[in-house]
């Protein structure tokens, strides 16, 4: 059944031709018409790996003139999700010409060309932070993923000059952790949606745009110090928004955690997996409802050169153990994987 | 597609991989992706190693010699858990069976 979408409550903007503002995301160099915060990132530093940047322009469209230019057939859909009361949530569709439409009330639409090269979008007048919080989430991992960049579900922090990585079911706490190794002195890459590419010798892990969740809770146990380099806050909602510093290029992927939290755990556990298993590593994956053969193939590619160049570790939560002590035994035993 | 039987006559089939059907080993498992349905299916050792005869022989028979030598095992004794195998595989669209050139 279609998600049934109100009036559109969003004001046109004047559509600028001339793309005038950089930044990176996700892997891609993102061209844009109009202020999208959180991507500025500083000059690369000086030996680190190369990675091939693709670019996605973005453009501003009434959303009168975007609804009217998707097609009304031929249209398949992927994604529909509402909230328990049975109002819609988040819509993705795909056109074999037009590319895949996201719709979220409040938070804005957009178009995604098929090639992930350019994205169209309607934008609503509401606080910022609600537009940027699908496109970031949804909109530019799906550009970059049609452009050959694979998404895992994951939070990921730079330690030493490589990165670490942390998937878990939802609500299990990986963001939290990440937040606490940032609070530590580790460099922000992403708290939800890691992209990654085939590098030379292993895989490289891409920031995301600067934007850190970090609920209050969690703020509290932090020192001053701490709460300072999680960067300036940018939204207070349920789950407060910081602006964190960026990695300023991709780095490559040194260790994945899988964690699992649990009551029946009775203390902090680590498990590497010799061999890495890819079925877990597959099970990750962001963005399941694209499933084109470009991209599974691809997924298949960085999976099999994860497995052999990343430490996979089962990392083993008792439900009475705070995310800040967890990070804390995950920065110790990082830190000595890294020296080895 | 019909059903492949569980008592298919070994003797004159031949499995082939199709072209929506990849697969890759791992040192953990080997993992099989269907193309047209985004799936991914995960194989053990055992398993890994009958789909790579499977794919690599001219015929089920020959396949069912060397997985059986290759496991120090009668042919009779590994027979079964091959069929078994060829007809999980391809009720799931991962395999193609013919017999003597025919589907």
């Amino acid at each position: 059944m279609a998600v049934a979408e109100p009036a559109a409550s969003v004001t046109p903007v004047v559509t600028q031709a001339d793309v005038e503002r950089r930044g990176r995301a996700f892997g891609l160099e993102v061209l844009s018409a109009y202020e999208i915060p959180a991507l500025e990132i500083p000059a690369p530093a000086r030996g680190g790996p190369a990675s091939s940047l693709r670019s996605t322009v973005c453009r501003e469209q009434g959303a009168a003139e975007l609804e009217h230019a998707w097609p009304t057939e031929g249209v398949e859909p992927l994604v529909e999700l509402r909230f328990p009361n049975g109002r819609p949530f988040l819509s993705v569709s795909r056109h074999r010409e037009q590319g895949y439409r996201i719709w979220a009330p409040r938070h804005g639409r957009h178009v995604v060309s098929p090639d992930g090269r350019e994205i169209r979008s309607a934008l609503p007048r509401s606080a910022a932070a609600a537009w940027q919080r699908l496109f970031f989430a949804q909109t530019l991992p799906l550009a970059a993923a049609l452009q050959g960049l694979e998404l895992l579900h994951a939070s990921a922090v730079g330690l030493g000059g490589r990165a670490i990585a942390f998937t878990a079911a939802a609500g299990t706490g990986k963001s939290s952790l990440a937040a606490h190794l940032l609070a530590t002195g580790a460099t922000f890459l992403t708290d939800d949606v890691l992209a990654l590419e085939l590098g030379a010798d292993g895989v490289l892990a891409h920031p995301e745009p600067a934007r850190a969740s970090v609920f209050s809770y969690e703020l509290r146990s932090m020192t001053n110090e701490g709460r300072a380099r999680l960067g300036r806050r940018v939204a207070a909602a349920d789950k407060p928004q910081f602006e964190p510093s960026r990695a300023s290029s991709a780095l490559p992927l040194a260790i994945l955690y899988r964690i699992s939290r649990s009551p029946r755990f009775a203390r902090l556990g680590l498990h590497e997996q010799v061999p890495a298993e890819p079925m877990a590593v597959l099970a990750s994956s962001f963005l399941t409802y694209l499933r084109t053969r470009e991209r599974l193939l691809n997924q298949l590619a960085v999976c099999d050169r994860l497995t052999r160049s990343v430490r996979v570790y089962d990392l083993e939560i008792p439900a009475s153990v705070s995310a800040q002590a967890t990070a804390a035994f995950v920065r110790a035993h990082s830190e000595g994987v890294l020296a080895e | 597609m019909a059903a492949l039987p569980a008592d298919f006559p070994i003797p004159i089939a031949r499995v082939s991989i199709p072209e929506h059907v990849v697969y890759r080993a791992f040192a953990a498992e080997t993992v099989i992706l269907n193309l047209e349905t985004g799936r991914y299916h995960g194989l053990n050792a055992t398993g890994g190693r009958m789909l790579e005869l499977l794919d690599r022989c001219d015929s089920v028979a020959e396949a069912l010699v060397e997985l059986a030598g290759s496991y120090g095992k009668q042919q009779v004794e590994v027979e079964q858990d091959l069929r078994v195998f060829c007809t999980r595989l391809h009720e799931r669209g991962l395999i193609d069976v013919t017999f003597n050139g025919s589907r």
